[in-house]
Formats: C-alpha cells, sequence, structure tokens
C-alpha cells in the first residue's frame, strides 16, 4: 500500500551563487510495511529529498502525496498536522530538549495532540521508552544519558502518536556497533509491523537490514534495488 | 494545543535555562529601581508640595528689631501673611502626666484644618498630629500611650494632663490633623489657641521672677505660601530685621530628583538593551529547536507563544522577589525607624509604583522578546532559503 509518493520532485538552492539541484526530478514510490535506505554520498541530495517528503521543506517544482493526499500545496497549519500525526522523524544529532527528562521528551509530540490527556501521555511515554529497553532512565536528562540511549530516546519520541511514516536522517551516524544494530533492529521491526521506514545513509551495513535500497547522486536515484 | 503544554513547555524553558537567572536579576534591579525612584521621588514631592503649602516651619520669617516696637498690624496687613504671633506666646514645651513632652503652639483657631475631629476654640483644647513622632529615647514612654499616639483615632477625645509650675491642667484632643501638612518638623507638635498659649504661658512665669510677657519682642511671621517668602521679607526687611527659620532649597532638590529620574530612565533603557540581546540568543526558538519542534508538528505560532509565556512567567518570578525584598527593605526595616526620623518625612510606597513597575517590566520583557523574535525569525528563514538542512 502507498504510504509516501513524490512526482518530479524538484528542490534547487543556491550555494556561493550557485545553483544546486539538490533534487532533480525524482518519481518514486514508498509503500507500507517496508524499509528503504536511501544512501549516497554527501551532497547528493538524500537529506533534503527527506526533509522534503516529511514536509519540513519547500519544494520547487513537483508534488508530494501521503496516504494517496497531495500534501505539496496544503497550508501550514496542515502540513504540522500531517508531522504531528503521521511521521515521525529520527535525526542524527537526536534533537533532545535538554531542560526536559526522558519521559518529558518523548511527551512532546503528544502535548499538541488532543488525543492524549497529561496521564496518558506520561503513561505512553513511559511504555515507548520500556519499548527501547529505557525503562530505568525515564526520569534521566540527556545529558545523563549516552549517545545510543539518547538516540533510543528519540526514537521512542518518534514513535509517540504511532506515526505510520518513519523518517531517519543518519540515525547511527553517532552511534557504536552495537547502538547501531539495536536501533537498526527496531526500525526493521517497525517497518515489519506495517510501518512505512525510510532510512538515510551512508552506512553500508544499513544494507542488510532494507527491503529497498536507492543510491542518490546529484539529486538523482542511480539504482535501486 | 492546551493552556496548560503551554505552560509545561515555558516554566521547563524558565527553569532550566541559566540565563534566566541574569534576566531575573535585571528585571528585579529595574523593579526595585521604579518602586523606588517613584516612592523616592513621591515622598520629597510631597515633602515639598507640603512644605510649599503647609508645613510651617517653611512658612515662618522671625523679624527683630533692636530700636523700636514691632507694629503687628502692619505686618498682619502684608498681603500673603497668615498671621502674626509673639515669640513669647510662638510656642511652649510642656510635660504630660505620662512623663511625655509636647511642643505646643498657638494659632489662630480655625488655621489649622483638621482630618477628623473640631476646629480649635478659646476652651481648654488642642489639635492633635494623626501621628506623633517620638523623641530620641522612645523606649522611655509609656508603651499604651505611645501605642495611643500611633494611631491619631485613638486618641481623639483624650485628655493630656499637662503639669506646669506644678499646676494640673487638662486639655482635650479635639482634633487631629494630617501630619505631613502641618508639622513643624518637630516631635509632638500640637496646636492650641493663641489664647490658650497666652493662659499657658502665664502660668509657665507665674513664679519666675522678672519673667514677663513682652509685647516688644521678636515676632514671627506665617505666609501663606512658601513661594511668597522671600517678596514678603524683602518687604519686612524694609523695616525690621528678618530671618528665616529653615531655609528651602527647592531648585536644588527639584534638580536632584530630575537627575534621579533621569538616571533611572537611561538604566531602563539599558536593562531593556540587555534583555534583547540575552533573550535573542538565548530564546527557545532557534534554528536548531525549531527543526525539531517543527518535525514533531509544532507551529511557529506555538513556539512563539511559548518564549512570550516564557518571559511573562520570568516578569512575574522577578516581581515576587522584588517585593519581598520591598517588604523587607521598607516594612520591615524603614517602618521600624520611620516614626523616629526627626525630620517627619513620611517614605511612600504607592500601590502606583508597584503596578507601574510590573507593567514596565512586562513591557520591557515582552518588546525585548518580540523585537528578538522578529529578527530570528528573519534569520532563520534566512539561513533556511540559503542552506541545505
Amino acid at each position: 500500500m502507498e504510504a509516501i509518493s513524490v512526482d518530479k520532485l524538484c528542490r534547487d538552492y543556491y550555494l556561493k551563487n550557485e545553483l544546486i539541484h539538490a533534487i532533480n526530478n525524482i518519481s518514486y514510490t514508498f509503500e507500507y510495511g517496508k524499509f528503504y535506505a536511501i544512501m549516497g554520498h554527501s551532497g547528493s541530495g538524500k537529506s533534503t529529498l527527506i526533509q522534503c517528503m516529511g514536509l519540513l521543506d519547500k519544494v520547487d517544482s513537483g508534488k508530494i502525496y501521503i496516504d494517496g493526499e497531495n500534501v505539496s500545496s496544503l497550508k501550514e497549519h496542515s502540513k504540522n498536522e500531517i508531522r504531528n500525526k503521521k511521521i515521525g522523524f529520527i535525526f542524527q544529532d537526536y534533537y533532545l530538549n535538554n531542560t526536559m527528562k526522558a519521559y518529558e521528551n518523548v511527551m512532546l509530540p503528544m502535548l499538541i495532540n488532543d488525543k492524549y490527556n497529561k496521564t496518558d501521555m506520561k503513561k505512553r511515554a513511559k511504555e515507548l521508552l520500556k519499548l527501547v529497553g529505557l525503562e530505568d532512565r525515564v526520569n534521566h536528562y540527556p545529558k545523563e544519558l549516552s549517545g545510543g540511549e539518547q538516540q533510543r530516546v528519540a526514537i521512542a519520541r518518534a514513535l509517540a502518536n504511532s506515526p505510520s511514516i518513519i523518517l531517519a536522517d543518519e540515525p547511527t551516524g553517532n552511534l557504536d556497533e552495537f547502538t547501531e544494530k539495536y536501533v537498526l533492529e527496531k526500525l526493521r521491526k517497525l517497518a515489519d509491523e506495517g510501518n512505512c521506514v525510510i532510512v538515510v545513509s551512508h552506512n553500508p551495513v544499513i544494507v542488510e537490514y532494507a527491503d529497498y535500497v536507492l543510491k542518490m547522486k546529484s539529486g538523482r536515484f542511480i539504482y535501486e534495488g | 494545543m492546551r493552556g496548560k503544554s503551554y505552560l509545561f513547555l515555558a516554566f521547563k524553558s524558565f527553569f532550566h535555562k541559566k540565563i534566566n537567572i541574569i534576566n531575573a536579576f535585571l528585571l528585579i534591579i529595574c523593579t526595585l529601581l521604579i518602586i523606588f525612584s517613584c516612592s523616592f521621588f513621591k515622598t520629597f514631592y510631597t515633602f515639598l508640595s507640603n512644605s510649599s503649602t503647609g508645613n510651617l516651619s517653611y512658612r515662618t520669617l522671625r523679624v527683630s528689631s533692636d530700636y523700636s516696637v514691632i507694629d503687628k498690624k502692619w505686618l498682619e496687613e502684608i498681603d500673603g501673611v497668615s498671621y502674626v504671633i509673639s515669640e513669647d506666646e510662638y510656642r511652649l514645651t510642656v510635660k504630660t502626666n505620662n512623663d511625655e513632652y509636647i511642643n505646643l503652639y498657638g494659632v489662630p483657631n480655625d488655621f489649622i484644618k483638621v482630618n477628623k475631629g473640631e476646629l480649635l476654640t478659646d476652651d481648654e483644647v488642642i489639635i492633635c498630629p494623626e501621628t506623633f513622632y517620638l523623641g530620641l529615647e522612645p523606649e522611655n514612654y509609656n508603651k499604651e500611650f505611645v501605642s495611643k499616639l500611633h494611631d491619631g483615632s485613638n486618641y481623639l477625645g483624650e485628655i493630656f494632663t499637662f503639669i506646669i509650675n506644678e499646676h494640673e491642667l487638662d486639655y482635650t484632643v479635639v482634633g487631629i490633623f494630617d501630619n505631613d501638612k502641618y508639622t513643624y518638623g518637630e516631635y509632638n507638635t500640637c496646636f492650641t489657641s493663641i489664647t490658650n498659649m497666652h493662659k499657658l504661658i502665664e502660668t509657665e512665669l507665674e513664679n519666675c521672677e522678672g519673667c514677663y510677657i513682652s509685647e516688644d519682642s521678636n515676632v514671627y511671621v506665617i505666609v501663606d505660601h512658601v513661594n511668597d517668602k522671600d517678596e514678603i521679607a524683602k518687604k519686612i526687611g524694609s523695616k525690621y530685621s528678618v530671618d528665616e527659620i529653615i531655609q528651602i532649597n527647592t531648585p536644588t532638590i527639584t534638580f536632584i530628583l530630575s537627575t534621579f529620574l533621569a538616571v533611572t530612565a537611561i538604566i531602563l533603557i539599558f536593562v531593556f538593551i540587555i534583555l534583547f540581546i540575552l533573550t535573542k540568543k538565548f530564546m527557545t526558538y532557534n534554528k536548531e529547536s525549531n527543526l525539531i519542534y517543527k518535525a514533531m508538528g509544532y507551529s511557529n505560532k506555538v513556539l512563539v507563544r511559548v518564549n512570550y509565556l516564557e518571559n511573562l512567567i520570568l516578569v512575574v518570578f522577578s516581581f515576587i522577589i522584588s517585593m519581598i525584598i520591598v517588604i523587607i527593605i521598607y516594612f520591615i526595616l524603614l517602618n521600624k525607624y520611620n516614626a523616629d526620623i526627626k525630620t517627619g518625612i513620611n517614605i511612600y510606597i504607592s500601590y502606583l509604583s508597584i503596578f507601574g513597575s510590573f507593567t514596565a517590566c512586562l513591557l520591557i520583557s515582552l518588546l525585548s522578546t518580540r523585537f528578538a523574535l522578529k529578527d530570528k525569525k528573519k534569520s532563520i528563514i534566512e539561513e533556511l532559503d540559503d542552506c541545505e538542512i
């Protein structure tokens, strides 16, 4: 079943007065229940693609469909709602709020979701932390956690509103081998549970976990397999 | 997003940003500065204003002559003169049966306006201040008496027994006047009629051989308004020698007050600029957190509101701390010694200055946030447009 579909997607930007085609006329369909690995060198456009599909960046031309709905022309508040309810983001640098405990970080996406009251939020945050093996780190601040633990908190946060699409940008970039394996296994499991998992990485290990590998160069897919 | 969630985010951000300690410190200084400068201004403005219109010490000229009897009638007819009284009828310090000393002044019956009670008559009555200023050794006073002195309404109708030359003379307090307006700047000032003053002084001089009330002694001229004093003094000076009891340098005091207010205003502007810089640098709404909050579905509007709310919490927090400091400084320290202040100047902490300081700090904080956000938002958009995320 179709999760995200991009149609003739283009994104350009200027770097030191030079026009860069970060995404150059890409069309592709990502399906539920699959794990996609997008690989490529720095500057190949993989991060820009994931930002555009996650509605974090604007596109210059082309269309993005989520669950069959054209979302590229939606207003900002509708995009916010889609990001909050349908998409879970994981970043290389975790971006945890250092002023909040682990469970409070996980609660963040739920704060703007009317579905949860405070008790439910707290309960769900603790369940999610248990899911990523951090039940004993619930009340710890990010500074008190290792890099791997912080990334697991970020995964729990990405899953807070039970999104069906997971977009991860270099999720294992700052992790050791053991934690890297743990995180990729978790993402694989999420795909097996029926979610669409799209991971941007230049780490070849990811190939072992992905259903599809897409290689990018100069804003285009040069390999699909 | 629910209000509670806004509060949660704002409180989290507020209590964990170390920079908020500096921000709070700045706002506390700001609040205290406004409260104390307003209070300082009001205190001295009231003091000057009362000096000009009411305080008798500043309105009194002493007229003397070595060569002739002073023509009191001529003095009374000068424009702007309230009344004229002989030095011998002017003042008498009497001891009460409570061992308290009171300075009694003789004034025309309708001269002192009362807050409570009645005007003077030629019966044996006096009018006294709302609050007595105690002498240098207040611990020696009768405590029951002192407690009455601190609230004029408590001793309205009270009979003071004056002990003069072994005579006990009962005088009833029939009226209470406003300290600020009529005090002579001395302790325990009460007023009685000129007739009564005459009688009391006669009693005082009863056993004093060779003592008598002299009609040709120095006289005191009380003028209507302190501003007319120089002109009246000049007029009297053409005939008799004249001097002021207390000189007041209004322009100097006004200059000090203006300078103080100007310095306060400059400090407030500096606080605004520092807060603007700090808010801009450390606000929650920055590029990094903007990306992740945006990824979670937060709108810019929500983040901006959280920043405003955080600043509101900062202002309220700083205000509460400032109020505690004000209470400690004013209500405990100043109030304890206020009664002993010789000049009788009351220190005012007005509700208006408290409200004003809160409003000013709120405005400074919210405006600095607004400008910082505007600036920050612009730079974030520019950065996002120019670079790959």
